[in-house]
């Protein structure tokens, strides 16, 4: 066979013979590109228009620095160059068109690989489809761009060996195994695949006899388990099924602590597909032979194309979790202080969770809407939505970071930020908070600390330089100050003395720094809003009173109508709560709820019903049939 | 073909010579080293190696001067043979491994000068000279300890690492990805011998502690219906026992300063015999009106030392109208126990330095190898002094009694040392550099009990505590490497389940109604 024919690269009409006249081969092929492109840009608007590659960098908290230690640490784990380079690819998710583009140029070059591989000639949609099932993959919040560039890997180091290495039997045996330890050496999961891929092909090679070809199969396969064994053994310090498995499409709990990711695996789907379609584009059409050119009859082109279509957007509106997109969009929104996109979702899906939730009244609160609104988003009739519970605290640690910095309790804040290190390890997000709290409380030796290896990090450099200016009180931009006046802020809110902080009840913690800073507006409306939520209206009334001069006039109309409540229920007899003074509005609303009521009864499901049309958002309602917390 | 003419070399070859001429006229008349003007002060270098005492077995102490410069040149006089030149373009200093060597083997007991000039705008400066002793005495070859992040409640990736201290080689022990993740700590040593080890690991599997001889390695779980698993170890002398402390922790957190505080709400020492697999322990270091923890043997292995404060019901009381916890008032007292090692047998519990005579609760102790002192951490309250600021370390000289704060302590967060088996230097970790993470510090302490000025773990890379977020935990000073292969200590861990400790037929169960069960109300009641 010459070496033209072996490349695959021949398919002229010259060389095959019966098939159509020259004239049909350009437009079909012009139609081909038209379509490839027409599908990669739809790849593109579908990454950036619904899977919002920003949320995936959000979600995975990627830990890069540019820096050689870095590098050299992750050399310590076999595919840990591999690693170094999808942890730079995925910072740049954080701009979500660069990330489109690179889970887009990922996916065609996937798809690309692909036709090498199979050369699938006329049936050119083999090829796109596990493509398809990768682009789907890629749609997940915590898929690994690891996995993809492993993928990458193992089907260009396989390509690579088919097409380019000599005849001789001995010599492509001992060439397979010798490549399998650099394409190793880069990435575990690379090397599985090879593996598979020249086994597959392997039977099919008409180049060698069929005891050959079961030898080389067997040679293969053995080396292919020798090699990680012989890694794990005598190179790297890991486990023996990260020894093997790394990066592999197979293993789903590359993340500590994770649990196997639930949902549809796509990833072990597509590369499953790559195999099976590899295996019988062999065995059909012989390893090594050349495809059939695009030729053929342009309705089964037409047809291929057809199927394509629907089966791109079954596979991407399958994969797209779209409660899961919310709830990180939400949670993405809150990080960046866009609050007005937080409540501009608050009565989608992320208000079911207790991270999402916090978040939204956390938006709530800077929008100056808590103290009217709470009430108005069903999720908070719950008795919960202030704080995130235990569970939630420990699956979003940062998120628990960024309420606890909001409300000045920077001990708290940096607590949860201490267990997202070690969660997410040291990733721009992580070291920023770190080195915020830090500094507002006055420890500006460790706060340096953080800073210092945050300018490690070509993204975040100036970020961090901007901060380490405030340390040394170089700081002169617009944005030094106002970082700088955000930090006077929080440091102001720390309280005098010290208290032991009660992680089960954060309202006791609320009490103590509303007392150390009564101007601390957020502590002050997240204590009383969590005295009406626990309905305890005497420790409601008592701080109503005592924070009063901090508090805006008129009154937000779920603390009148607290007061209200107090007052009606006989709760407190403090003639200082009587005396604050409940709008007009807020009483005759009250009056025409106790109408309802008293014309129904209190356990009257009607009155239920009717109250539930006016007076759904208020108070009272909740404090009827709303349910107790815990 | 055209000849070639030699001619035309001539002004070539005149042109060369003359910029030849000129770069060496240049190079001339640029200020030099040697003609730096005198800074009048010394130059303030990271990390702080002035005014030192080093083993002469120690790697070369990099550091970097903090002086704005664009070239430094740092000189080493010795008083003994000729000294050695380093030069720098950023002002970070690497001194060349084996000239150091050399340098400080021909001048134990001798000073080192260091001279220290940068360039800065074309300008040379001479910062004033500072000196650093080489001790007569080396130190323990290895250092032994846990890397990790910030720990509050969760943890991840750490490992167990032994570093060569005449160089920069550091080797793991063994690594937390290897055995699926879980804790691991409390490595320790027989008196220094790496032959000789152990550790802890926690979660999972793998959970047990794991005790290295030259017989193997052997992985057992020394609970038993008496007591916990232990934790805090002290491997007697001569190898058959190891007490260990069996401790009720709880971690709670603070809104101003150091966030975490843990609380210990039960505890007991107990010996584990080695050979029998057995688990015993006498009246005096499990009394239950008393919390016993951080036992340490006495090198002559007679005497085992340990700490001890009143059970915790006795710091209930009340505070603003309310039943509360005065976790601040919670202060160990040093104790003592006479033990025979041929017969067995114990003596009774004896007060050596009491909380209110020290000012503060007495944690950690560890006597020298000679016997003659032993050193502790001092802290305002409780026994987990990495998360005190107030934490320092003491010296208490068994001969006299007297005990006193060390020279080398008091700033910021001191704890965890360790000695060396030739007595005068230690190990401590202090998180004095940024007040958060802990990184070794060495010191020597001479016959008088007089502490050196400490100075810090020397790296290759003088800038690598800037930028390094995990905490060196737990040093422990080893006299050789421990040559176990991590892939064995991993195999060992997960070989099967851990040989069940026996408990001592004397001892009655504590399994039922045990004093852990009466944390949970206490700690929540001190959260109030």
């Amino acid at each position: 066979m010459s070496k033209k024919k072996r490349h695959g690269h021949s398919d002229t009409l010259r060389e095959v013979p019966n098939l159509p006249e020259r004239p049909t081969r350009f437009p079909l092929k012009a139609a081909g590109f038209a379509f490839g492109a027409m599908l990669t840009a739809a790849v593109f608007f579908f990454y950036a228009g619904a899977v919002r590659p920003e949320l995936i960098h959000f979600n995975q908290q990627p830990v890069f620095f540019a820096d050689p230690s870095f590098l050299a640490e992750r050399l310590h784990l076999p595919g840990g160059f591999l690693d170094f380079i999808a942890a730079f690819l995925t910072e740049l998710f954080r701009w979500g068109w660069l990330g489109s583009l690179v889970l887009t140029g990922l996916g065609l070059t996937v798809c690309l690989l692909l036709f090498r591989l199979m050369r699938p000639g006329r049936l050119w949609a083999a090829a796109v489809l596990p493509a398809l099932l990768l682009v789907a993959a890629q749609a997940r919040a915590d898929h690994l761009v690891v996995k993809t560039l492993s993928l990458i890997l193992g089907l260009e180091a396989f390509i690579l060996f088919r097409d380019f290495a000599p005849g001789h039997r001995a010599a492509r045996f001992g060439l397979a195994a010798a490549a399998l330890i650099p394409v190793y050496w880069l990435s575990p999961g690379a090397c599985l695949l090879f593996a598979a891929l020249a086994v597959i092909h392997a039977p099919a090679d008409s180049g060698m006899k069929i005891p050959a070809r079961l030898a080389f199969a067997a040679g293969i396969a053995a080396a292919a388990a020798f090699i990680p064994w012989a890694a794990g053994r005598w190179f790297y310090l890991v486990s023996e099924r990260n020894a093997f498995l790394r990066h592999s499409a197979f293993w789903r709990t590359d993340v500590f602590q994770a649990e196997p990711a639930p949902g549809f695996p796509w990833d072990a789907a597509a590369v499953l597909c790559v195999l099976a379609l590899t295996a019988v584009f062999a065995v059909v059409k012989g390893a090594g032979e050349n495809g059939r050119p695009r030729t053929g009859r342009p309705s089964l082109h037409a047809a291929q194309a057809a199927a394509l279509v629907p089966l791109l957007l079954a596979a991407g509106m399958a994969a797209v979790d779209r409660d899961e997109r919310e709830y990180l969009a939400v949670r993405l929104a809150a990080r960046e202080g866009d609050w007005k996109q937080v409540t501009g979702r608050m009565t989608g899906p992320a208000a079911g969770s207790p991270i999402g939730l916090c978040h939204i009244n956390r938006a709530l609160w800077h929008s100056g809407r808590l103290g009217s609104d709470f009430f108005s988003l069903p999720a908070n009739f719950l008795g919960t939505g202030l704080f995130p519970d235990r569970d939630s605290r420990f699956q979003a640690p940062l998120d628990c970071s960024d309420l606890f910095n909001d409300l000045g309790h920077v001990n708290e804040a940096k607590r949860w930020a201490f267990e997202a290190l070690t969660l997410h390890g040291e990733s721009a997000d992580v070291l920023k908070r770190l080195a915020e709290t830090h500094l507002a409380s006055g420890q500006d030796s460790a706060a340096a600390r953080f800073l210092d290896r945050l300018r490690l990090n070509p993204f975040a450099r100036r970020w961090a330089d901007r901060r380490r200016a405030l340390l040394s009180g170089s700081g002169a931009g617009d944005g030094e100050s106002a970082a700088a006046a955000r930090l006077r802020e929080t440091a102001g809110r720390l309280p005098e003395q010290d208290f032991v902080v009660d992680s089960r009840n954060p309202v006791n913690d609320m009490e103590r720094l509303a007392k150390a800073a009564p101007d601390n507006r957020m502590a002050v409306d997240y204590l009383l809003m969590s005295n009406l939520i626990d309905r305890d209206l005497r420790a409601f009334t008592r701080n109503l009173v005592r924070f009063r001069p901090n508090l805006p006039d008129p009154l937000p109309a779920l603390y009148e109508e607290g007061l209200i409540a107090a007052l009606s229920a006989a709760r407190t007899g403090d003639p200082a709560a009587a005396s604050i003074p409940v709008r007009r509005t807020t009483l005759d609303r009250f009056a025409d709820f106790e109408r309802i009521l008293k014309a129904h009864g209190i356990r009257n499901a009607e009155a239920a019903a009717d109250l539930g049309r006016g007076h759904a958002a208020t108070y009272w309602y909740y404090l009827l049939y709303g349910k107790r917390a815990g | 073909m055209k000849r070639f003419d030699r001619r035309a070399l001539k002004p070539a070859g005149l042109l060369s010579l003359g910029l030849i001429v000129a770069c060496a006229a240049l190079r001339e008349a640029a200020p030099r080293p040697g003609d730096a003007a005198p800074a009048g002060r010394r130059p303030r270098i990271s990390p702080d190696y002035a005014d030192v005492v080093m083993p002469p077995n120690i790697a070369p102490l990099n550091f970097r001067v903090l002086e704005p410069c664009d070239r430094a040149v740092l000189t080493l006089e010795p008083e003994n043979g000729s000294g050695m030149e380093v030069k720098s373009g950023d002002g970070a200093f690497r001194i060349p491994i084996k000239a150091w060597r050399s340098l400080l083997g021909r001048n134990r007991g001798r000073l080192i000068t260091y001279r220290v000039r940068v360039k800065n705008r074309g300008r040379w400066i001479a910062y004033a000279p500072f000196a650093n002793r080489v001790s007569e005495e080396p130190i323990d070859s290895r250092l032994a300890y846990r890397l990790i992040n910030p720990a509050f409640s969760l943890w991840t990736v750490m490992g167990l690492y032994q570093r060569d201290l005449g160089t920069f080689e550091e080797k793991p022990i063994l690594l937390n990805r290897m055995t699926q993740d879980n804790c691991m700590n409390c490595h320790h040593f027989r008196s220094n011998d790496p032959e000789y080890v152990m550790l802890h690991l926690r979660g999972g599997k793998g959970s047990g502690t794991l005790i290295r001889t030259p017989a193997g390695i052997r992985k057992v779980d020394t609970s038993t219906d008496f007591n916990k698993a232990g934790s805090y170890p002290a491997w007697h002398p001569d190898g058959g026992l190891i007490a260990f402390s069996a401790n009720s922790l709880t971690m709670f957190f603070h809104s101003r300063g150091e966030s975490r505080d843990v609380l210990d709400s039960k505890s007991d020492i107990v010996v584990f015999d080695i050979e029998r697999n057995r688990v015993t322990s006498p009246p005096g270091l499990s009394d239950p009106d008393r919390m016993e923890t951080f036992p340490c043997w006495s090198p002559d292995g007679r005497t085992l030392y340990f700490c001890a404060a009143d059970r915790l019901d006795r710091y209930v009381g009340e505070r603003d109208g309310r039943e509360d916890l005065f976790w601040e008032t919670i202060r160990y007292d040093l104790m003592r126990i006479a033990f025979d090692p041929a017969a067995g047998a114990w003596g009774r519990p004896e007060t050596v330095l009491s909380a209110a005579r020290a000012g503060g609760s007495v944690t950690e102790p560890r006597v020298s190898p000679d016997g003659r002192f032993l050193m502790f951490t001092l802290a305002d309250y409780g026994n987990f002094p990495v998360y005190l600021e107030s934490a320092d370390l003491h010296l208490l000289d068994l001969r006299t009694g007297a005990a006193k704060r060390l020279e080398c302590s008091g700033r910021g967060t001191d704890s965890f040392h360790s000695w060396s088996s030739g007595g005068g230097w230690f190990v401590f970790t202090s998180k004095r550099m940024d007040g958060l993470l802990g990184r070794p510090f060495f010191s020597r302490v001479d016959s008088a009990g007089a502490a050196s000025k400490p100075f810090v773990l020397p790296q290759e890379n003088p800038a690598f505590y800037d930028t390094f977020l995990k905490t060196y935990n737990a040093p422990e000073l080893a006299g050789g490497e421990i040559r176990v292969d991590p892939r064995d200590w991993a195999r060992a861990a997960h070989a099967g389940p851990a040989l069940k400790a026996v408990a001592d037929p004397s001892l009655k169960s504590r399994s039922a109604g045990g004093g852990g069960a009466e944390s949970p109300d206490l700690y929540h009641k001190a959260k109030r």
